[in-house]
Formats: C-alpha cells, structure tokens, sequence
C-alpha cells in the first residue's frame, strides 16, 4: 500500500439474492483525489459507497481506510474514523431548521452545542447555502437546497473522505454548475478527498482528477476524464455495441 | 455580559414560571379539595406526558408503555411503606431504579434487533398487558386501599394541599430535565433519530445507545413519580397497569406537539380540565358522552393542528421571551 492511501477496497463482493451488485471490486482513493464513479444504472455504484459506509455488509473482501480494515463496522463507527457521505435521495430531518441539522454533524466531533452551531454556520456560508434559511424547517425547503444541506451535515462531522452519492441527480442545469463550483471548493479548500458516484456524466468530467467507471458489478475501466470519455469498452457499457 | 445575565434570568423564570403560576392555585380555588385533586392529577399528567416527551417527543419512538413503569415504581415504593414502613422518599427512588432496570431489559432487545415504528409501539403496548396480567397471577386480582398514615415522611395528608406543592416541584424538575436535554448534544441526536435513522447514523450517531438511554430516563421519571399517582388515585392494584392510560399519555404528547415542552403542558391540562368538565356536565346525563365528545375535540385538534398545539403556542411564547429580552432573539 502507497503512503497515500486512503482508502482501498480489495476484492470486494456483494450479493442481493441471485443478483451479483459487486464482483470482487477492487477501488484506490488516494488523499487529496476527487475520484469520479461512474457507471450505466445498476452498475454497482450506491453499493460500492453502501459497502464502504457500513449501511451493507459485503459477502467477501475488505475496505480499509488509513491502514484500518473497516470492513463490516456499523456506520456510526465508520462516520467517526472520518468517512462522510451524502444520499442520492436526500435525507433531510424535515422537522428540524437547517442550522440545527448541520449542527448534529458537527457535534461529532465536539461536545459543546454552542460551538458546534458556529462550526455549522461557517460550514453553511462556505458552500453559499443563504444566511436568510438557516433558521427554515426542513420541510420548507427546495431540492438543491436540500442536497446542500446534506452536504453542509456530512462536511460538518469533519471527515477525511467524503463520498457523494448521486449529488446531481434532479436538478437542473444551473443547479448543476452550483454544485459543481461547490465541490470543487469542499475538494481545494477544505482539503476533503472527495468520491463522487454520478450518473450526469458532463459533471463528473468537469470535476473529477480521475474516473473510475464501473459496469454490472465490475470494474471496467480507469483512467483520467478524457481517456475515459474516449475509452471503447466504456462507451458500449453505455450506448451499446453498433447494430450489425 | 449584562445580556446574558439577563438571558439565564430568563431562561431561569421559564422553568419556575409554570411553578409560581401553580402555587397560587389552591388559595385561588378556595382550598376546595376536590378541584385541588384535579390540579395535583392535570400536574402528574402533565409531568408523566413531559417524560414522554423525552422518548416519544425529542427521539421519536411511540412509546405506549408510560403506565408499565409508572405502576412497577409507584407498586414497589407503596409496599415497601406499607409492609416494611420505608419512607416513599426512598421508594420513590427505588421505583425509579427498577422502572429504568425494567426500560433497559425491554429496549436493549427491541433496539438491538431494530424494533422501530409501529412495531416498536405494539411491543410496548404488549409491556403494560403483560404486567397486568402478571400481577394478578402473582398477587391475585386485588384493589387496596392504602392504609392511612400521615405526615411528610409518609407523603400523604389529609388534605392534598401538600401533594400537590410536591407535585409542582416534581414538574419543574421534568421541565428541566426536558429543557435541558433539548439544549445539549443528546437533544439534537435525538430529534434526528426522529426525524430519519439511517442519516442520523451517516453522522456518527450511535443510534441505539441514544434510544436507549432516552427510554431509560423516561423510565426513571415515571418510576419516581409513580408513588405521588397512586396516592393521589387513593387505591393501587393491578388496574395502576393501564393500556387506555398510557395511550392517553401518548395523545397528550402528539397533541401537544412532539419534542415542545409548552405545548406538550398546555395539552396535558387543557385536556385533563376539558375531560373532567364533559365527564361531570354530561356523565349523568348520557355515560360515555363525554368520551365521544372528548374524540371529536381530539380529531378537531388533529385536522387544524396536525403538527399538534406547540405551533401556535411556541411562536406566541417566542415573541414574549424576545420582548423580555429587550427586543433582541
């Protein structure tokens, strides 16, 4: 294992039923990277991060992060050796303000209420969520605003890696170039190595330093954005091979 | 600094106002003893509802066992003044033990093996049948009287008077003890724990520890407060183990308003006041009218409030405390 090693998933394999979502995949995340998933529906994306977080427990192989096999620990313990995810459908705590649901995060790591409510406004103006909603329940808020907040909630646990499952999904073009930019701050500023599964494939390339493209539970090919979009195999992964 | 001594004034008169606001009542109602009875039962409601809101409020879980531990806490610390003359002021505290034994044996298992939403409300629903079918086969179907002592060691008067100055600082207590756990770390992981689980163990949270430890504090309220409900009941027996009862208590706090210490309180005694009234306006005209009335009035406060009495209470309290502050939130 290089010293830069983040996070390494070795062999990694997960079964639903007769259904085989990953076979024996193996991933690299190195400290710093904001590697891009990639891959067609039902490739074994949302599995993988389930699998990394602790949500799924796999039938065979091993995550290790920093040097520590975390393979099959519950999810609390997972969050609290540093790795942070987001949901490809929100989960926001629709009765709770804003403010108060990125305060949970932040009290990972701190004790104090009252500080942790600093932390989670800082955090909050960082990715530009607006000073006039942070007291708004949130049920009474929009879409993007919603996927900001979930980000705001795993960034304020502080983590090492974050993965970010399908943070795109449903929003519009604008939105889109939104979070881009937002991410694009979380991964220079903050320094957080970032893994993002996305499906909107004009996002990952725009972000991404390298895409790893997964298909039906494998692992097809590896590369930096523009070998992938170029890549052959990936290609008929997605469109399908020409009509004869 | 001058701000905040005046923000810890105020927040110090927020748990002691509903006490002050009490200890004029019974001068107020002429020492009238039994519209004092109903003032100590509305203060014992409302605490017991407070103590579910703990569990049922801040964590979300809809608990429907509050008479199960009330009736162990309040059953032990009543033997043990009748048969061994121990002060209730330690039975009372050994109650409360044995009702936090019994929550962590019932919620270890049920959170272990993810008991949640209805499921988790039939178990517990089960708890208090259980209990009441196991005290009469142990102890027989009986209804006694508690034999009548005096005096403070005793906690029991002549008049209810005394009791019901008890019961307020009782409720101050649970006021506090629910304010307080609002503010702090445990507070916030438990409304998430309410709000989605699986998020709120994205975040770290120990999810099943914090259920826990809120079912046992609950616990522990209710088995302190048991002795003071069934003296102010008079008797005790196996009926003290009431399912109807501790629905009742789950009403009051869905109601009220869930995780809202005002709206929670001002449910627990408009409703004990509003079902005393229609039980002694209409009992003897049409027995049972008054449960029907009482239904629709419940239904009524479901369809225009449906996040419970706190949203427009809370709102109404806020704009206060901000005037008493000085203007400022």
């Amino acid at each position: 294992m290089k010293s830069d090693t983040l996070l390494e998933v070795r062999k990694l394999s997960k079964r639903f039923g007769g259904i085989v979502a990953l076979n024996s995949v193996d991933v690299e995340i190195r400290e710093g990277e904001l590697v891009g998933i990639v891959g067609p529906n039902g490739a074994g994306k949302t599995t993988l991060i389930n699998c990394i977080t602790g949500i799924y427990k796999p039938e065979a192989g091993k995550v290790v992060f920093l040097g520590e096999d975390i393979t099959g620990k519950a999810p609390h313990e997972i969050a609290l050796r540093g790795i942070a995810r987001t949901w490809q459908k929100v989960r926001p705590f629709l009765n709770m303000s804003v403010i108060d649901a990125v305060t949970t995060g932040a009290l990972l790591k701190t004790n104090e209420p009252a500080k942790a409510r600093r932390e989670a406004m800082e955090i909050l103006e960082f990715i530009g969520f607006p000073r006039s909603k942070f007291e708004t329940l949130g049920k009474n808020i929009t879409l993007i605003e919603h996927k900001l907040v979930d980000l705001a909630r795993a960034l304020a646990t502080k983590p090492k890696l974050l993965l970010l499952d399908e943070v795109v999904a449903g929003l519009r073009p604008s939105e889109i170039d939104v979070i881009t930019e937002v991410v694009k701050k979380v991964n220079k500023e903050m320094k957080i190595t970032l893994g993002v599964v996305e499906h909107v494939m004009r996002f990952v390339m725009s972000v991404s330093d390298r895409v790893i493209v997964l298909h039906e539970g494998m692992l097809l090919a590896e590369g930096s954005p523009s070998e992938i979009a170029y890549n052959p195999s990936v290609i008929e992964a997605y469109l399908g091979t020409k009509p004869i | 600094m001058m701000m905040n001594i005046r923000k810890l004034l105020v927040s110090l008169l927020t748990i002691l106002l509903p006490m002050l606001a009490g200890l004029p009542i019974p001068y107020l109602l002429n020492f009238n003893q039994y519209y004092i009875l109903l003032a100590l039962q509305s203060v014992i409601i409302a605490s017991v509802a407070l103590a579910w809101n703990i569990i049922g409020g801040y964590a979300g879980q809809l608990d429907l066992a509050s008479f199960a531990y009330i009736g162990l806490g309040g059953i032990l610390a009543t033997e043990l003044m009748i048969n061994y003359n121990i002060t209730p002021w330690l039975g009372m505290l050994l109650g409360s033990g044995i009702s936090a034994a019994l929550a962590f044996i019932i919620g270890y298992p049920l959170f272990r093996f993810g008991i949640r939403g209805v499921w988790y409300a039939l178990s517990t629903a089960a708890l208090v049948v259980i209990l009441h079918e196991s005290v009469i086969m142990v102890l027989g179907p009986y209804d006694y009287y508690i034999p009548f002592v005096e005096g403070w060691y005793y906690l029991r008067f002549r008049t209810w008077d005394n009791l019901y100055y008890f019961s307020l600082f009782i409720l101050a207590g649970v006021i506090f003890l629910n304010l307080y756990i609002g503010r702090s770390r445990l507070g916030y992981y438990l409304r998430s724990i309410r709000e989605d689980e699986v998020a709120a163990e994205a975040v770290g949270i120990d999810v099943r520890k914090y259920k826990l430890l809120a079912l046992v504090i609950y616990a522990a309220i209710l088995g302190f407060i048991g002795y003071i409900y069934i003296v102010s009941q008079r008797t005790f027996s196996y009926k003290t183990f009431s399912g109807p009862q501790s629905v009742y208590i789950a009403i009051i706090g869905i109601v009220g308003g869930l995780g809202s210490v005002s709206g929670v309180m001002t449910a627990a005694i408009f409703l004990k006041i509003v079902e005393e009234y229609l039980r002694g306006f209409l009992g003897g005209v049409l027995p049972g009218l008054h449960l029907l009335l009482f239904g629709i009035l419940l239904i009524v406060v479901g369809v225009l409030r449906p996040g419970g009495l706190s949203t427009f209470i809370e709102p109404l309290l806020k704009r206060t405390k901000t005037r008493l502050m000085g203007g400022k939130v």
